[in-house]
């Protein structure tokens, strides 16, 4: 420790004389400690504790949760997020009509009211804005209900004229307290308050005292969900229940369990029991890598922009080392002085950043809240996660110190002394194993991307050659059984060693790439000549500099290459509903029924306001069923079910190696259908049709000249498999067309549904469009479709293909990359302005513009820009091409435009923002030597 | 008179130091050899270039030579690795340099301890050290101060006591009034005067004939050589005795 103390001493004394230095160098170490903190404790504070979260479904004081299953028993109870569900195997299904007496199951002296549930709707309007809003029943008047609201503004509803929006629908409505809300459903009630919803703050529902509204199941003013919807939730309803005292609740439970009823005690809910292992999980640990590299990059990126810092510092400090080892001091000594400053610096900064952090989070936390969707819980300080991020911010300040503390301590004494900086025989070394490490960076990513492609390519091969067997999907399922797809973590793990290799080799290269640059300089403008001629005498800063800027735009650059592929690959395997410009239309009851005129109205009203060609109606075919299923049956039974078609063995592949359908759709090759599908009717199809035979669209689904026919019930569990007709397969007949899943795949001769027992149902109206509609148009339509149907839920979708959301990413590393460019070169050109005062102050003696100031700092931030651009352009070009190399679905296409950003964007941006912060004016300064 | 003693604290003997190689070798020292002795105080005076300060810093271990040999206290200093080299400045040697001697992130104390603490001296110990050597000096008062906030003189003395704190018995100190003005100056050279009267041994750089007058020998450099030596002051005491 004695050899430490006037190393910390001295360290601890240098910072304080140099705050602006310390200060920069400080935030550039904190920032990781700051994004990690900030990050932690959001997280946690995001994480409400577990009663906290228990009172926002259950209440302040209801005893237990009560939900009557669609099951009778229940065999399973279990827990997600606290909030208790039944699963496992259900014996009965509890009738659609039944209704459950909770007096007559719950104790004496039970008080209860029912939980707010969601599923019903309506259009409210308030002036000219209207919205379609979940109505919701609480008894807000009651004790049970608090906690479930919190309330914002005005009151609580005390009568049933009476309605409190949530926050999310009043700022959408623009309504306040005391305004009035109208739907058709309800009519005009009073907002007399504004809610949130503790974890939905963006829901937008109105609140009502129970019976507010009638549901639209019509199972009475209880605001149940009913019927078949009901059923398909598995909830007859939810309640938050007050026991007796004397009320064992665990006992309750297990007796109401054989009711078909759900009692979750409180206490339970809150600590819940844990589940069962998952053994179908594994571990992947690509995602770690990928963390761990990034965080990994992070970390080098401050150690370089703060080294940069640093090795200027010690640079200024090399007499007073210099000193030290003139009294004695041996190179551990010098070595302990620099290390110690980063000690010193990385503790103040990481000190510093934790109170930001909880300021950062107490400020913002009404945004952190609206991000998060939820309220948040209490603030969440865990020193134990904390503490290790303070000693991640000292560890990054050492490792920035590290190569200005050894590059120090090799310095002779003498040469400490007069400040003379002599490259010593290893530090001339750098440069051979800088190439070497490229190189072989180089060549291990080249290697790593073949090997993945081999791999990739001979699992392809060996899942094309089971093609005789099974459908594709099959055959990648069976092939997963054996051996399993080849597992992507070698390779990763191969391509992330060879990017941190190659980076580590410019890195070492880049201050005799700077000096070699810089002998070119001689035919340049002054400023320019010297700008560049300073970048390569102080390669101690411009090295690192150069480094990190070019780490950030490698990283940017090799995500770009893949965005872009991964544009491509989306768009061409993109699955078109319908052709491009044309819309669907969803009006559907809660019943999921086509509302009732439904399609009359859209005919009339699309021409109005789209470019309409034509408004089409596919018809479905589906199998008829005597109970459960999709809607009322045309006149056959109260429901059906859908009909597909499977894809088959030895069907063609794809000519964009994806999968390809798995089912398709099942229509009736009627006039109005064929029309649709394809326009004019090729001879194929009606030779066929008159033959007995299915067309098929997608040759995915035809196989040996048949296609397969098969039942699925709508939901878990609403058809019984007895009630479905037996699978069978047709001959049919491939006359191709796009694909278009909206469409059928399939179309059976009208002749064929009565002998397979099928029938028709109206589809999905489509809309046929002469030029794509505009977002404005798509909108507007769909609320005049909402106005006219405030009960059902309305949708509109124009298709517009594949719309890239990489564009946002790409907008995201771009400005990710000028940041730490324009960090590096501000770095660079302040340090360059303050280490060359003396040169500045003779350009001044010998007459030059004072303006010549800005233009060397221009020139400065221009040569490290550029070089730092240049430099991560090729890295991650390197890295780019060797991950598309190895996919067979994603080409090579070069990001023009994120690279024209990157490599002419960005230095212009930091050479104009040196000019627009160099002050114009040369200093008059003391020569000292 | 008591009988001097002769064992040289540092002796030089046929040390060369050369830069560079072929025509551009400069050859800084050709063929030194001198010697201090306890309680001597030599001055090496000449003009620019003649090798004065690389004969100092060869002295105090902060050069190698290129050929010869440099002992210290019996201790031939090329054998030595750099630890061992920091060790003897550290135990054996101080020097004082012209300006800028003091650490400006240390007090007065600080510094003057400073070869102690990295000697493995506890601090308090080193402190204590330090400030019987400040008193010792007169400087006492200067003790917590920063080097900021003390005048060249203060610094330069402080320095001295710095090179003398310990078991060190050698100061080497090149040019050290050049920064001062004259008074101060004198009043360094006084201090320097009476530490080798106490028994240490002391070499000066200087290009000042009145600052070497506080020596007991001169030698004389140009170019690399001795080109002259004054002679120790008992030498001049024999020739005067013989004289009479």
């Amino acid at each position: 420790m004695s050899g430490w103390r006037p190393a910390l001493r001295i360290a601890w004394r240098e910072a304080r004389r140099h705050r602006g230095r310390t200060a920069l160098v400080a935030v550039l170490v904190a920032l990781p400690v700051l994004v990690g903190a900030f990050i932690d404790v959001v997280v946690r504070t995001a994480d409400p504790p577990a009663e906290e979260i228990v009172s926002r479904f259950m209440g302040a004081s209801a005893d237990a949760y009560v939900q009557i299953a669609s099951c009778i028993p229940i065999t399973e109870v279990s827990y997600q997020n606290h909030q208790p569900f039944w699963s496992g195997d259900c014996a009965r299904e509890r009738p659609a009509d039944d209704e459950v007496d909770l007096a007559a199951v719950l104790p004496p002296g039970s008080r209860w009211i029912q939980a707010p549930e969601g599923g019903d709707g309506s259009r409210f309007s308030h002036g000219e804005r209207s919205l379609r809003i979940s109505l919701m029943q609480l008894d807000t008047t009651s004790p049970l209900s608090e906690g479930l609201l919190r309330l914002r503004d005005g009151r609580l509803p005390r009568t049933p004229h009476e309605v409190a929006l949530t926050t999310a629908a009043a700022g959408a409505l623009q309504v306040a307290p005391g305004d009035v809300i109208t739907s058709r459903r309800t009519g005009a009630v009073t907002v007399v308050g504004t809610v949130v919803e503790p974890s939905c703050l963006s829901c937008e529902a109105v609140y009502g005292l129970p019976g507010w509204f009638r549901s639209a199941g019509g199972t009475g003013g209880g605001g149940r969900l009913g019927g078949k919807l009901a059923a398909s939730f598995g909830s007859f309803g939810s309640f938050l229940v007050d026991l007796p005292d004397s009320v064992d609740p665990y006992r309750l439970q297990h007796e109401l369990l054989s009711q078909g009823v759900l009692l979750a005690p409180r206490a339970e809910a809150i600590d819940p029991p844990p589940p069962p292992p998952d053994y179908t999980s594994e571990f992947d640990g690509t995602g770690f890598a990928i963390l761990g590299l990034v965080v990994g990059f992070g970390l080098i990126e401050v150690c370089l922009l703060a080294g940069t810092a640093f090795a200027v510092g010690a640079r200024r400090q090399v007499r007073d080392l210099g000193l030290v080892a003139a009294a004695g001091g041996e190179a551990r000594h010098i070595r302990r002085i620099v290390l110690a400053q980063g000690v010193v610096t990385g503790l103040v900064g990481s000190l510093v950043a934790i109170p930001l952090v909880i300021a950062g989070v107490v400020v913002f936390r009404p945004g952190l809240e609206r991000l998060n969707g939820a309220l948040m819980g209490p603030l969440d300080l865990r020193p134990l996660e904390l503490l290790p991020l303070v000693g991640l911010g000292v560890l990054a300040g050492l490792a920035a110190a590290l190569v200005p503390a050894f590059t120090a301590g090799r310095l002779s004494v003498l040469d400490a002394l007069n400040r003379r900086f002599k490259a010593t025989s290893l530090a001339a070394q750098w440069p051979r194993l800088g190439l070497v490490f490229f190189l072989a960076g180089s060549g291990l990513a080249a290697l790593g991307s073949w090997l993945w492609l081999r791999a990739e390519q001979n699992y392809e091969r060996t899942v094309n050659g089971m093609s005789v067997q099974f459908t594709r999907e099959q055959a990648l399922r069976v092939q997963s059984g054996y051996e399993g797809a080849p597992s992507s973590t070698p390779y990763v793990a191969m391509l992330l060693t060879a990017f941190a290799l190659a980076a580590l080799g410019l890195a070492l290269l880049a201050p005799t790439l700077v000096a070699t640059v810089a002998r070119a300089a001689r035919r340049l403008p002054l400023s320019a000549r010297m700008g560049l001629r300073d970048a390569g005498r102080h390669r101690h800063r411009t090295g690192p500099a150069v480094a990190a800027i070019m780490g950030a735009v490698a990283g940017s650059v090799a995500l770009a290459f893949w965005a872009v592929a991964e544009d491509d690959y989306r768009d061409r395997t993109y699955p078109w509903a319908v052709p491009e410009g044309w819309g669907q239309v969803g009006l559907f009851t809660s019943e999921q029924d086509l509302a009732p005129g439904a399609v009359d109205d859209i005919r009339r009203l699309a021409p109005e306001m789209l470019p309409v060609q034509d408004v089409l109606q596919v018809s479905a075919v589906v199998a008829p069923v005597s109970s459960g299923g999709l809607g009322p049956g045309p006149g056959a039974g109260p429901g059906f079910s859908p009909v597909w078609a499977e894809a088959r063995p030895q069907s063609c592949p794809s000519e964009d190696g994806s999968s390809g359908p798995s089912s398709g759709l099942v229509g009736v090759a009627d006039p109005a259908t064929l029309a649709i599908v394809y326009g004019q009717i090729p001879d194929a199809v009606t030779s066929a049709l008159a033959e007995g035979k299915a067309i098929v669209t997608d040759c995915a689904l035809i196989g040996n000249g048949r296609v397969a026919l098969a039942y699925e019930g709508l939901y878990p569990v609403t058809v019984s498999k007895d009630d479905l007709p037996e699978p069978v397969t047709m001959p049919a007949v491939l006359a191709e067309r796009p694909r278009y899943f909206g469409f059928p795949s399939v179309l059976l001769p009208p002749a064929s549904l009565d002998r397979l027992e099928l029938t028709t149902t109206p589809g999905r109206p489509v809309i046929a469009t002469t030029r794509t509609p505009s977002r404005a148009e798509e909108r507007a339509f769909a609320d005049v479709l909402a106005d006219r149907y405030p009960d059902a839920d309305v949708w509109v979708q124009v298709e517009r293909g594949y719309q890239s959301e990489n564009a946002l990413v790409l907008a995201i590393l771009t400005a990710g990359c000028a940041f730490v460019t324009l960090v590096g070169t501000a770095i660079a050109v302040v340090l360059s302005a303050v280490e060359g005062r003396s040169d500045h102050a003779t350009l001044l003696a010998v007459g030059a513009d004072p303006r010549r100031r800005r233009s060397l700092a221009m020139a400065q931030a221009g040569t490290v820009g550029l070089l730092g651009v240049g430099l991560g352009v090729v890295l991650g070009g390197i890295v780019g091409a060797a991950m598309l190399g190895a996919d067979m679905e994603r080409p090579l296409i070069l990001p023009w435009s994120t690279l024209a950003q990157i490599v002419i964007g960005i230095p212009l941006l930091g050479v104009l923002i040196a000019g627009i912060f160099t002050r114009s004016r040369l200093p008059m300064v003391r020569r000292i030597e | 008179m008591t009988a001097p003693d002769l064992h040289p604290i540092l002796r030089m003997v046929n040390v060369h130091r050369t830069h560079g190689r072929g025509d551009t070798a400069v050859h800084a020292l050709r063929g030194i050899s001198v010697h201090v002795l306890p309680g001597e105080l030599v001055a090496v005076m000449g003009p620019s270039g003649s090798g004065k300060s690389t004969l100092l810093t060869i002295a105090g271990g902060l050069d190698a030579a290129t050929s010869g040999d440099t002992f210290v206290e019996g201790v031939p200093l090329e054998s030595l690795s750099r630890r061992e080299l920091a060790k003897v400045r550290r135990r054996s040697v101080g020097y004082v340099f012209q300006d800028l001697n003091l650490i400006p992130a240390l007090t007065a104390a600080e510094n003057v301890a400073l070869p102690r603490e990295l000697d493995g001296v506890s601090a308090r110990q080193a402190r204590r050290d330090a400030l019987a050597a400040l008193v010792e000096l007169g400087l006492d008062d200067l003790a917590d101060r920063f080097p900021d906030d003390m005048s060249g003189g203060q610094q330069q003395r402080v320095a001295i006591a710095r090179a003398l704190i310990g078991p060190r018995r050698l100061v080497l100190a090149d040019e050290p009034t050049g920064a001062l003005d004259s008074e101060t100056g004198e009043a360094v050279l006084r201090l320097l005067r009476a530490r080798c009267d106490a028994g240490a041994a002391g070499m000066l750089v200087t290009h000042e004939a009145r600052h070497a007058a506080w020596a007991d020998r001169v030698v004389f450099l140009r170019d690399g050589l001795i080109v002259d030596d004054t002679g120790s002051a008992a030498e001049a005491e024999s020739l005067l005795e013989g004289a009479r």
